[in-house]
């Protein structure tokens, strides 16, 4: 069962066909016409709407940059952004629909520009004109079994009523019409969550570069704290961690401009704190850990990514952010048993029931943990621009 | 006599050259039947091309210049008035290695294949200096051999950058990264 999504223009409906991260910082987002190199003009102002700071797509769901494909042209305007929105939300959690309408999907058409300050749904013109287009698909697609719903901003209530039709006025309530998130969140937990997307799997680098995990294997206790970037610490319900051996963080650095040739560096630890480390430098970055350690967690601070890192020869591999404009914080929380995927995905909804990324302290995610009965040790460590 | 009229009297030179050129059928153009001669095409339309006007249709002007001798010449000499950029022809000590950038004093032209669509890649045009004209109008990218000049337009600059996505088979693609095409920015 897909969810797809539709742009309701004046030239009829436009299917939001796939959605890609880009995540490199060289490269604008950009959407392009049926996976075609023709780009459609509203790029630029898609771009805009994806970049932090002036839109929200990236603040929202990670990735620096995207390629949306869509079935056909958009010129100007900007009454696609609510339909662009609803489908990097649906594309986040594994929903979106290609546009080809089978018995059962949701069906979702949109139209609103959106005020990206206070996630308010604004007025647009021409809704009769775009809702008259889309009318023949709207009961073609019922009449094949699929749920269809037609939105379209409060403000615009007066010129349009019909029973496709919902009116909305902010994006919290465009994000309840997914089925998902209605089906598995409460609406009064989806107003804390300010839309963010629910998978963060795919914005691995957009989130955050991470990092290490170290395991002080040789303390009976940890000291808790609740500065952002202090250390957390098994506390009461965690079991003691055998004292035997340190957990490494091992960065590869430049030698030259490349990283043809690079030199090891232990970074130091201070109470469960890396030092920062210098992304312009950074070329690859392990945690070498006890082998009692079976599990290494990045839980980004500055975004809403939660990654099971990857073991290789050389220790767990922390991916490196592409996007190396800014500093990136994070947590590496090492366990001794494997959270299951379910575990993984509740801390992942855990993360984004907070209205900003940043609000995860050591302190809330040592909570997090305690109550799931598992042993841990919370880590944190910052990459830092130079 | 002061520099500038100097240089003036260049100018008035070239345009009158250039003009007259224009208006002599070229001796590949007389040998084409009387309705295949190009009748449409005036020096502005090389002067509006050349500057990067971008409601200028391109594709048919450029089709004319490059069956010309003449016209490709007097191009090739407006772009380097009115050029804001310039890449001259790479020198490379072999001609076998691909080039995967360019870059100049005012700007630097890049590529990344997409990672979805084979064929696809993402050609980035950065300017970190761009005049007010490229936020506004676009940037005109002429790429220019002995024997071809191809022309593309990019869309207005965003961030210092401006992007298209082209098949890597593309002819304009490239051209663009071949190193014995010299490349003028407008």
């Amino acid at each position: 069962m897909k969810t797809h999504i539709f742009i309701a223009t004046t030239q009829g409906l436009v299917a939001i066909q796939n959605i890609t991260p880009i995540d490199d910082e060289d490269i604008s987002s950009v959407v392009s016409v049926n996976g075609t190199s023709t780009t459609a003009n509203i790029s630029g102002s898609y771009h805009n709407f994806v970049k932090k700071g002036v839109g929200i797509i990236q603040q929202m769901f990670g990735a620096c940059s995207y390629r949306v494909d869509i079935s056909a042209r958009i010129d100007q305007g900007n009454s696609w952004q609510v339909a662009m929105y609803l489908g990097h939300l649906a594309q986040s959690k594994g929903l979106l629909g290609n546009g080809e309408v089978s018995q059962g999907d949701t069906v979702i058409c949109a139209t609103g520009e959106v005020n990206t300050t206070n996630y308010q749904v604004l007025a647009v013109t021409q809704v009769a004109v775009k809702f008259k287009l889309a009318l023949p698909q709207l009961e073609k697609w019922t009449q094949l079994g699929a749920k269809v719903t037609f939105l379209l901003p409060e403000a615009n209530q007066s010129e349009l009523k019909n029973d496709y039709c919902l009116l909305i006025k902010n994006l919290e309530q465009a994000a309840a019409t997914l089925p998902h998130i209605l089906q598995e969140q409460p609406l009064a937990s989806i107003k804390n969550k300010k839309l963010v997307s629910i998978n963060s799997r795919r914005l691995i680098a957009g989130a955050s570069t991470v990092l290490v995990l170290v395991l002080f294997f040789g303390l009976d206790e940890f000291t808790y704290t609740d500065n952002n970037h202090q250390p957390i610490a098994n506390k009461k319900n965690a079991s003691k961690v055998e004292p035997t051996q340190k957990t490494h963080l091992v960065a590869l650095l430049k030698e030259d401009k490349t990283c043809t040739q690079t030199s090891s560096e232990d970074i130091p630890l201070s109470s469960q704190t890396f030092a920062g480390s210098a992304l312009n430098q950074l070329c690859e970055l392990y945690l070498q850990t006890h082998k009692s350690q079976v599990q290494i967690l990045l839980v980004a601070q500055d975004a809403y990514t939660v990654l099971p890192l990857t073991k290789s020869p050389q220790g767990w591999q922390i991916p490196l952010p592409k996007n190396r404009l800014s500093d990136r914080s994070y947590f590496l929380v090492s366990l001794e048993q494997i959270l299951s995927e379910e575990k993984i995905e509740q801390l992942r909804l855990y993360r984004e029931t907070m209205p900003k990324p940043n609000m995860l302290t050591g302190s809330s995610l040592a909570d997090w943990l305690e109550k799931q009965g598992v042993e841990f040790v919370v880590y944190s460590h910052k990459l830092v621009v130079e | 006599m002061p520099d500038n009229h100097e240089h003036l009297k260049e100018q008035l030179f070239t345009a009158k050259t250039l003009y007259r050129e224009l208006h002599q059928h070229t001796p590949e153009q007389q040998e084409l039947a009387p309705h295949k001669i190009p009748k449409s095409l005036v020096f502005n339309d090389l002067v509006q091309l050349a500057q990067g006007h971008p409601k200028i249709d391109a594709q048919p002007l450029m089709q004319q210049i490059n069956q010309s001798i003449p016209l490709r010449r007097q191009y090739i000499q407006l772009l380097h008035k009115v050029a804001f950029a310039t890449s001259p022809l790479q020198a490379a000590a072999s001609s076998v290695i691909e080039i995967s950038s360019r870059k100049s004093a005012e700007f630097e032209l890049l590529f990344k294949r997409d990672k979805q669509f084979s064929g696809q890649v993402y050609v980035i045009l950065k300017i970190p200096h761009s005049i007010e004209k490229h936020h506004n109008q676009g940037v005109r990218m002429n790429c220019c051999s002995e024997e071809l000049i191809s022309s593309i337009h990019f869309p207005p600059i965003v961030d210092g950058k401006t992007q298209l996505i082209m098949e890597e088979s593309d002819q304009k693609f490239i051209n663009m990264f071949d190193a014995e095409f010299a490349i003028y920015l407008s």
